[in-house]
């Protein structure tokens, strides 16, 4: 026996130790249970992850009745844990999530039913665009994957909100063209597509309001450029139809949710992460759209591990 | 005449295979079980030694299952069955791996100088700077190594199974061998 074979004998020898017996399942169980289940859960029985500093806060949080949507101010729980340098020191009531990197956390699911883990058959869901309303509450705007599209009953936009129950597709709705999300001042928002609706909690409706408003974030307007003739040099728009003004200079829809400025921070959505003047994070993940909550942290939405599946919080600079 | 027996035989085996798994991709269930007593080992073993976590493996080899039970319709070759079961477990072992970003701490057994991972004058390497070094590989070269000398693949089933030709897989596998011996020999 030379000693190329002898080595991958030993190797052999060595793998096989490593990957232990079998497990000697019950087949018939197996295939009852794979032939029962509906469709694509991702079978987890130690897949629950939690930033662990927070499971206590979290706990008590949801013992006192609150829930859902993001807290204004900082919420302190008698007996409960400091947080993690890492982990912001305000409550996401409800949200499973995991650190990342050092002032990032992903979002894993809500106590809404929302599980961003979980395969749309078999992959996470694409989360295309997102927006935060007034009252901090997270709306996203996310598809099938492409694959999946052949698989699932659904191909057109889910519209749903974190930490609200359900999912607001075509049979709700929603127009198969939805595209940006605008939050309105009353914490409702507008889904631009063809027809543009307008979600106020659960309920859709087509738009019926003035084709030049004001809005959270600024002014949109609705309204061919042709329209604006007689308007002084400098304030007519360039060539598209849907704008919006936002005190500083006009955004295409198509361009809204690319980059954000809070207080202390400004970010832009790049296909290699958030680079924010604060620092670049989320490096190398193609990040579709940012938006920036009344808390000042950053939120984001891309991909999670070369799949869909990133719904992500940056802490504010001075919290990390 | 025990040439012609043995064609035979695998003949047979190779119907009922067919068999089995066009049963299984219609739903026929007990089928199905039949092809998860078949191979569940194999996929099982693979993803342990290629996530190190038997949890992990379990979670992948049941997915795979689940994926199994809707796609084996795409499945022509009764004889690439066992390949793309354990590809698909794999692939949802690295899958599960990388979303759960874990880091292995090796125990040093204390006693190295018996069994099957002993020392081995001939070799000139030991068994805990092979293990060693078989734990800090890649997952991905270890599933290569996994499905080489743990389900028995052969360089077609590799290549199927990574997605490069026979011969790109004999020669991504030769490689891996000669770093890990030149590895254990500087180590």
């Amino acid at each position: 026996m030379d000693d190329e074979t002898r080595f991958e004998r030993y190797l052999a020898d060595e793998l096989e130790d490593m990957a232990g017996p079998g497990r000697g399942v019950d087949a018939v169980a197996m295939a009852r249970a794979v032939a029962t289940q509906p469709r694509r859960s991702r079978f987890s029985a130690t897949r629950l992850v939690l930033a662990g500093s927070l499971v206590a806060i979290v706990l008590a949080y949801l013992a006192v009745g609150n829930r859902t949507t993001l807290p204004q101010q900082q919420v302190t729980v008698p007996g409960a844990p400091s947080a993690s340098p890492s982990a912001p020191a305000d409550v996401l009531p409800g949200l499973v999530t995991e650190e990342i990197e050092p002032g990032v956390l992903r979002v894993v699911r809500d106590d809404a039913g929302h599980d961003l883990d979980e395969g749309h058959p078999d992959f996470r869901y694409d989360l295309d665009t997102m927006t935060i309303t007034p009252d901090g509450t997270v709306w996203l705007n996310t598809t099938y994957h492409h694959s999946d599209n052949e698989n699932g009953e659904f191909q057109g936009p889910f519209i749903w909100a974190l930490g609200r129950p359900g999912v607001l597709g075509a049979a709700d709705g929603i127009p198969g063209s939805a595209w940006s999300l605008i939050p309105l001042l009353d914490s409702s928002i507008l889904v631009m597509g063809e027809p543009i609706v307008r979600v106020d909690e659960s309920d859709v409706a087509v738009d019926t309001g003035p084709p030049v408003r004001p809005v959270h974030g600024g002014t949109l307007w609705l309204i061919e450029p042709e329209a604006l003739a007689g308007m002084a040099t400098g304030e007519t728009p360039g060539g598209r139809p849907e704008m919006m003004w936002n005190d500083g200079g006009w955004t295409a829809l198509s361009e809204l949710g690319r980059s954000v400025a809070s207080p202390t921070d400004s970010c832009q959505a790049t296909f290699q992460g958030v680079a924010c003047s604060s620092g670049l994070y989320l490096a190398g993940t193609r990040i579709n759209q940012v938006a920036v909550a009344p808390d000042g942290a950053i939120w984001a939405v891309g991909d999670f591990e070369d799949e869909g599946g990133g719904l992500y919080r940056i802490s504010p600079p001075e919290s990390q | 005449m025990v040439d012609m027996v043995m064609e035979a035989l695998s003949g047979a085996v190779r119907m009922d295979v067919a068999r089995v798994l066009a049963s299984a991709a219609k739903g026929d269930e007990m089928a199905f079980a039949r092809l998860v007593e078949a191979h569940d080992d194999a996929m099982y073993r693979v993803c342990v030694a290629v996530c190190r976590d038997h949890a992990v493996a379990s979670d992948a080899v049941q997915a795979a299952w689940t994926i199994a039970w809707r796609k084996l319709g795409s499945v022509r070759d009764p004889e690439r069955l066992r390949a793309w079961l354990v590809t698909v477990a794999v692939n949802e072992a690295k899958s599960l791996l990388k979303s759960r970003r874990r880091r292995w701490l090796t125990e040093v057994p204390a006693d190295t100088s018996s069994g099957p991972g002993g020392l081995d004058p001939a070799a000139g390497v030991g068994s805990i700077d092979l293990r060693d070094l078989l734990e800090r590989l890649d997952p991905d070269d270890r599933a290569l190594l996994a499905m080489r000398y743990v389900a028995g693949f052969n360089s077609t089933e590799l290549a199927m199974a990574i997605g490069i030709s026979p011969s790109g897989t004999r020669t991504r596998l030769e490689r891996l061998l000669a770093r890990l011996r030149r590895e254990l020999s500087d180590g």
